[in-house]
C-alpha cells in the first residue's frame, strides 16, 4: 500500500467522521437534563420558569464537548483534505 | 488560500494586513453602535425626567435592563460597576450573532474575535483576583487544598478562555456552515427551490436567533460567574 497524499486526505476525512461520534455523549447528557427538568416541573409547576432557564443553560453547557469534536473534525477537513 | 480570500488588504510600511469580511462586519457594528449610543446619550440629556420614556429612550433603557438582568444573578451588588464593559459586549455579541439573518458573515464565526473577547474576560478576572489581596494571596488560592494540586488549578484557570472562545466559535461556525450548505443545495435543485425556501426560516430561527442568543447568554453568565468569585465577598 502506498502512503501518498491521497491516503492522508482519505484518512483525515475518515478521522473527522469518527471524531463526530462524540455526539453520542452530549446527546445522552442533554436528554437526561431535559427529562429531569420535566420531572421537576411536573412536581412543582410554579418553578417552571426558573427550571427552564437553568435547563437551557445546562443543555448548552453539555453541548460543549460535542462542539469541541466538531471543531476537531472541521480542522481535519479544512487543513488535511 | 489566496483565491478564497474576500476582504480588504492594507499595506502599511511593507506589512501586509488582511482584514477579513467578518472583522469588517465587527468594525461596522462598532461604528453603528458608537453613533447610536452617542445619539441616545444626547437624547437622554435633553429628556424630561417627569415624563415616561418613549421611542429611542425606551429602547435604550430596555436594552440596559436586559444586560443588567443577565449579569445580576452572579455579580449581585457589583453589577453597576461592571455594566459599562460587560453590557456593551453583551449587546455587541448578540447583534453580531444575529448578523447571519442579514446574509452577512457573523463576526463571532472568526476565531480571532472570540479569543480576543475571552482573553479580555480572562485578564479581567486575574487582575481582579490579584487586586483583591496581592500576588502572594492569589498564588496561595491556587494552591488549595494542597501544594500538589497547583498545576491542576492552573490548568483549570487557563481552560476558561479556551472553553469560552471555542464554545461560541463552534456554535456560530456550525450554524453558518449548515446555512451555507443549505443555500448551496438550493442552487443545485433550481426548479424546486421555491418549495425549499419554506424550510430556511426555521433553520435561521434555530441557528441564528436561538443558538446565537443562548450562546451570548452563556458566555456572559460564565464570565460573570468567574468574575464574581474574585470580586464579590463570600456569603455564608
Amino acid at each position: 500500500m502506498e502512503f501518498n497524499e491521497f491516503f492522508v486526505q482519505g484518512m483525515a476525512v475518515l478521522a473527522a467522521g469518527i471524531a463526530m461520534l462524540v455526539g453520542i455523549g452530549p446527546a445522552i447528557g442533554q436528554s437526561l437534563t431535559a427529562s429531569k427538568a420535566v420531572e421537576g416541573i411536573s412536581r412543582n409547576p410554579d418553578a417552571a420558569g426558573k427550571v427552564r432557564s437553568v435547563m437551557v443553560l445546562g443543555i448548552a453547557l453539555a453541548e460543549t464537548t460535542g462542539i469541541y469534536s466538531l471543531i476537531i473534525a472541521l480542522l481535519l477537513i479544512f487543513l488535511k483534505a | 488560500m489566496e483565491g478564497s480570500f474576500d476582504g480588504i488588504i492594507i499595506m502599511i510600511f511593507g506589512y501586509r494586513l488582511e482584514l477579513q469580511q467578518s472583522i469588517i462586519n465587527w468594525l461596522l457594528l462598532c461604528i453603528i453602535f458608537c453613533g447610536f449610543f452617542y445619539w441616545a446619550g444626547k437624547q437622554f440629556e435633553k429628556a424630561d425626567v417627569r415624563k415616561a420614556p418613549s421611542g429611542i429612550l425606551l429602547l435604550t433603557e430596555m436594552v440596559c435592563d436586559l444586560c443588567q438582568n443577565i449579569l445580576k444573578d452572579n455579580l449581585k451588588e457589583k453589577t453597576r460597576h461592571y455594566l459599562p464593559l460587560l453590557g456593551t459586549l453583551v449587546m455587541m455579541m448578540a447583534c453580531s450573532n444575529l448578523l447571519g439573518l442579514l446574509g452577512l458573515q457573523p463576526p463571532t464565526s472568526n476565531l480571532s474575535v472570540n479569543i480576543a473577547l475571552a482573553l479580555m474576560m480572562f485578564f479581567m478576572i486575574q487582575y481582579n483576583g490579584i487586586r483583591k489581596g496581592g500576588v502572594w494571596n492569589r498564588i496561595k488560592e491556587l494552591a488549595e487544598p494542597m501544594w500538589i494540586m497547583m498545576p491542576l488549578n492552573i490548568v483549570g484557570e487557563l481552560a476558561l478562555p479556551v472553553s469560552l472562545s471555542m464554545r461560541l466559535f463552534g456554535n456560530i461556525l456550525a450554524g453558518s456552515i449548515i446555512m451555507m450548505l443549505v443555500y448551496t443545495l438550493l442552487k443545485l435543485v433550481m426548479p424546486f427551490t421555491a418549495l425549499m425556501y419554506i424550510a430556511t426560516p426555521f433553520l435561521h430561527a434555530y441557528f441564528d436567533i436561538f443558538s446565537g442568543l443562548i450562546q451570548t447568554y452563556i458566555f456572559f453568565t460564565l464570565a460573570s460567574f468567574f468574575l464574581s468569585e474574585q470580586v464579590c465577598e463570600e456569603q455564608d
